[in-house]
């Protein structure tokens, strides 16, 4: 597959069937950021519609100053902020606290003992009980792979503010899987 | 970032990694430019810039037909020929000239046939506009 600047050179060119090629190329990972923070999924597919539908109509305005898939994911973002402002739900900022080694090595043992299926129901249900920043910030970290400045891009936080979120929710990842472990193990006994 | 921190890195990657890519219904793309065709600024478009060097031939093609076709009545005719306008004397060029399109003129015939072919070339590609953005909007 060529890279995104070609299709995007055709779709300014009136190819407009090209931009086809760039939703599916991204409609993953742009669903999988509006599902984190919308915790939704009707929502989520909402969003995601609307965010390549601002992208194709603001297409002309993207300079190549990022990579397009950020800047696809900071209208991702914010479409998700606007519908979360509209829920009253606000986004809030925590201090650092820190993450024992021990807790988690094992909660990775935990994990690794289990069948493949319920690892990812486990690790899913733990993503969905963090709040909305906390998860995105996970899924575009530890899934997607982005850089903290990157983040930053996307999120318009500063790289300090990132890193400590990022540390944060971390940490109430391992909190949530270690809780939904511990519940398994007592349905199970 | 210190190695206590890298190891930590490392394992939640892997058990982020695990929980996996999610994917909108199968008919999400189609929805999309169903949309995008909807908008009334979206023209849609089926030649792109790429074919700009079709075009260039295109006009070699129909130029050198056209030349073509000056040359071979010169050829055949001669500059001396026709009568001017209404018996008016005029230059020998302009003789040629006027008898040249008044000959073009002459050769051209619309048979009912040649526009049938028109009209339906003509329906055939506004069809082809139509079913496209149908097919979007379905």
């Amino acid at each position: 597959m060529k890279d995104d600047r070609f299709y995007i050179e055709r779709v300014l060119n009136g190819d407009i069937n090209a931009f086809s090629l760039l939703v599916d190329k991204h409609k993953g990972f742009v669903y999988t950021i509006a599902l984190r923070m919308l915790k939704n999924v009707e929502d989520a597919e909402e969003l995601a519609q609307d965010t390549f539908v601002k992208a194709y109509s603001s297409l002309k305005d993207f300079k190549f100053e990022s990579k397009f898939s950020t800047w696809l994911y900071r209208i991702t973002f914010n479409g998700a902020i606007s519908k979360l402002r509209k829920k009253r739900i606000e986004l809030t900022e925590m201090d650092q606290e820190n993450l024992p080694e021990t807790d988690v090595i094992s909660t990775y043992s935990a994990i690794n003992e289990l069948k493949q299926n319920e690892q990812k129901k486990y690790i899913n249900q733990a993503i969905e009980q963090l709040k909305e920043d906390d998860a995105l910030l996970i899924t575009l970290y530890y899934l997607n792979e982005r850089t903290i400045e990157e983040i930053c891009d996307i999120t318009q936080l500063s790289v300090t503010n990132a890193k400590v979120k990022l540390h944060r929710a971390r940490k109430k990842f391992y909190d949530e899987l270690k809780l939904i472990l511990k519940e398994e193990v007592r349905a199970i006994l | 970032m210190n190695n206590h921190k890298i190891n930590i890195d490392e394992y939640t990657r892997k058990l982020v990694q695990i929980s996996g890519v999610k994917q909108p219904a199968p008919d999400f793309t189609k929805g999309v430019m169903g949309q995008i065709l909807k908008s009334p600024e979206v023209s849609v478009s089926f030649v792109t810039k790429d074919d700009k060097k079709t075009n260039v031939w295109l006009f070699i093609a129909v130029g050198s037909m056209l030349i073509g076709y000056i040359a071979y009545f010169f050829i055949k005719n001669g500059f001396g020929t026709g009568s001017g306008f209404s018996g008016l004397k005029m230059p020998e060029f302009v003789n040629a000239f006027v008898a040249f399109f008044s000959e073009l003129f002459n050769e051209l015939s619309f048979s009912p046939f040649i526009l049938l072919a028109l009209l339906g070339i003509i329906i055939l590609v506004i069809m082809d506009k139509t079913i496209v953005k149908y097919l979007y909007s379905l």
